[in-house]
């Protein structure tokens, strides 16, 4: 929408990122935000691309519907060894209610379902009028070589523990500090990068803002959900905090947690 | 001079829309069976779509974004998924409902058999999906649609005894011999058939199509608060007349032709051709509207482009869903199912999808990230909640009723 408006300084990775419709230049849609890669350098972690398609949401999905869709996705894929969609970072402009990005959709290319839809059963039905579908997006070259990248749905859910094996809580969110500079009339993003993890006692938090906000309403339903759902339990700054990748859990070196600000 | 013309337009076409084939076959068959003892579920119901579809509407018009599309965001993508397959199950039944309908009209209208038409329906539906402005299919079926009001011209000239309607109407009672699980099995159908699923997806997808802003708002009230109640009256009409001709010849409606015989008996051939024009009009606006929703619904869980505002080709896969909904639709059809009975079950299931719709509905308009300073006032959320209890009493009670009453027999 309001492209020039200055982007938002601080956005939560599920509650703002994740799930949300991608638009490009145009309003066009182009996709959703299905995971998030993050890069690890020098002990920092950034968000790098926004990644697409059924090859990353099948993980999230989880189950045997999950990987179903993950090997029909691969099967049907025309790459040997295909890399899930993925948008560079530096292409967003603005995160509101969508995610705007700064090309066309010709630029961006369309996705290769969206490209067989058209030629194989679009444009060969009556009435269609001329035109040309925009061209495929072309196979994603993946992160730059080299990089150590994860998921953001790598870290949420996962149990945190304290000194001695306190038990914190589960990751249910990441606090991202963003980054935006001015280039002509847009706004282009220089940098995402993780400065807090957000902590829920369960695995499974929800996200319909009752569990970050104690004044939306209604106050029914705010008093049945705070009640049987839990609410944010507080952050650990990313800095204090040790990830075991390969295993499930991430150790925290910090007393206590920090209270959790909007 | 020309807002004023939208505006009215607008209310119009809400009027003429909010009957579908669900509404008229479930009215019918009510009146038919209990009189006008049932009436009090009408004005239930239509405050119910208006609260929520107040709110679906004002999120597209402040977020640009359509219900199903944020439905992932806040409730997850599993969730989301299983909200997603439940709706389209839903809207797909009426979907199927509304074909063979509009086949039904034409039967009556040609003595033509359905089996002929529905091929033929299925190919004009997908056809105008394909081809068509979103305007003029809300438009003309809007407008065409109106054409129902022949049912309350109609209950004037059947001279009721109206201050015994009105009190059979005001009083709910179940005085006409049925059993007391059967009276409400049909108000929860009742219920579901004014306040369909499809419908809130519906709207906020137009308003994205329509590129509603913050400035519409007020038009999106209007429509909604004074069009709605307006059909919900043409619902209303359609019990009376099926209370007044049908009840006392002991007629159980079972087909069409029978929701359209009071207006024949009534007001004669012109009443009937008229009904006609009103049943086709009903069902095929519907049939547009829930195969766009099928597309819609669809197309916004996984982020692909949408809408009758781009050019098809810009919108494969979307067109693709739209396409194949109308094939299997068809062909479920020709499996000679009775249209009638799918429109009953639709309803039902309707009432049963009423949670998943609204509560997401009810959470998103009070969401600030989303709303900011258009969040729900009290009135909306107190309504919003009333109505999200009643709902769940609905959609808990509808299925216990459907088999104690072996489906409303």
């Amino acid at each position: 929408m309001n492209t020039n408006a200055h982007p938002p300084e601080r956005v939560d990775a599920r509650y703002h990122l994740l799930d949300r419709q991608i638009l490009d230049r145009d309003g066009g849609m182009v996709a959703k935000v299905d995971d998030l890669e993050l890069t690890e350098q020098d002990g920092s972690l950034t968000v790098s691309a926004l990644l697409l398609g059924p090859g990353v949401l099948g993980p999230r999905l989880g189950g045997r519907l999950g990987a179903w869709m993950a090997a029909v996705w691969r099967r049907l894929h025309p790459a040997e060894d295909p890399r899930p969609g993925r948008i560079d970072i530096s292409r967003v402009s603005c995160v509101d209610s969508a995610v705007h990005l700064l090309d066309s959709r010709a630029e961006i290319g369309i996705d290769g379902f969206e490209h067989w839809a058209h030629t194989k059963v679009v444009s060969r039905l009556p009435l269609v009028g001329p035109g040309e579908p925009p061209p495929q997006r072309p196979d994603s070259p993946g992160p730059p070589a080299g990089a150590v990248t994860h998921r953001a749905s790598d870290l949420l859910g996962r149990r945190v523990s304290g000194p001695g094996g306190v038990p914190r809580g589960h990751v249910s969110d990441l606090r991202l500090r963003t980054h935006f500079v001015a280039r002509g009339p847009n706004w282009h993003t220089a940098g995402m990068t993780v400065t807090d993890l957000i902590l829920n006692q369960k695995a499974t938090a929800t996200l319909l803002g009752y569990e970050r906000r104690n004044d939306q309403g209604p106050w029914v339903l705010r008093a049945a959900l705070r009640t049987f759902r839990p609410t944010i339990a507080g952050t650990i700054p990313w800095r204090d905090a040790d990830v075991d990748w390969p295993g499930q859990t991430i150790a925290h070196a910090g007393q206590g947690l920090d209270e959790f600000v909007l | 001079m020309k807002r004023v013309f939208a505006l009215m337009l607008g209310v119009l076409t809400a009027i003429g829309g909010f009957v579908d084939i669900g509404d008229l076959v479930t009215n019918a068959v009510v009146g038919s069976r209990f009189g006008l003892g049932l009436a009090w579920v009408l004005p239930v119901g239509v405050l119910g779509i208006c609260v929520f579809a107040e709110m679906s509407g004002r999120i597209a018009a402040v977020s640009g974004r359509a219900t199903f599309d944020l439905v992932r965001e806040r409730l997850g993508p599993r969730v989301g998924l299983v909200n997603l397959v439940a709706s389209m199950a839903v809207t797909f039944l009426t979907f199927i409902a509304e074909i063979g309908g509009i086949s039904l009209a034409l039967e009556l209208a040609t003595s033509v058999n359905e089996f002929f038409w529905v091929p033929v329906v299925g190919a004009t539906v997908w056809l105008v999906l394909w081809r068509a402005s979103f305007s003029l299919i809300e438009n003309t079926f809007g407008l065409l649609g109106l054409t129902l009001i022949v049912f309350a011209v109609a209950v004037w000239r059947l001279h009721p005894d109206w201050s015994a309607l009105v009190h059979e109407a005001s009083h709910p009672a179940n005085t006409h011999g049925e059993g007391l699980p059967t009276y409400f099995y049909y108000a929860v159908a009742l219920f579901g058939a004014a306040m369909t699923p499809y419908e809130v997806f519906f709207f906020s997808s137009g308003g994205v199509e329509e590129r509603w802003t913050e400035k519409d708002i007020g038009t999106m009230r209007a429509n909604v608060f004074v069009g709605f109640p307006l059909g919900g009256i043409l619902s209303l009409a359609i019990a009376a007349t099926a209370a007044l001709v049908l009840k006392p010849l002991d007629i159980s409606v079972e087909t069409l032709g029978q929701v359209g015989l009071p207006v024949g008996v009534a007001l004669g051939k012109i009443g009937l051709v008229v009904v006609l024009v009103g049943f086709f009009a009903a069902t095929f606006g519907a049939a547009c509207e829930t195969g766009l929703s099928t597309g819609y619904s669809f197309a916004q869980y996984f982020g692909w482009q949408w809408g009758k505002y781009v050019r098809p080709r810009q919108a494969a896969r979307f067109h693709l869903v739209v396409l194949l909904a109308t094939i299997v639709a068809v062909a479920t059809l020709l499996t000679t199912v009775d249209p009638i009975k799918v429109t009953e079950y639709s309803v039902v299931f309707s009432a049963l999808a009423l949670p998943l719709t609204y509560f997401p509905i009810l959470v998103l308009a009070n969401d600030p990230d989303y709303m900011g300073e258009h969040v729900n006032g009290r009135m909306a959320n107190a309504l919003g909640t009333v109505y999200l209890v009643v709902v769940v009493v609905a959609a808990a009670a509808a299925l216990p009723l459907m088999f104690i009453t072996k489906a409303g027999q």
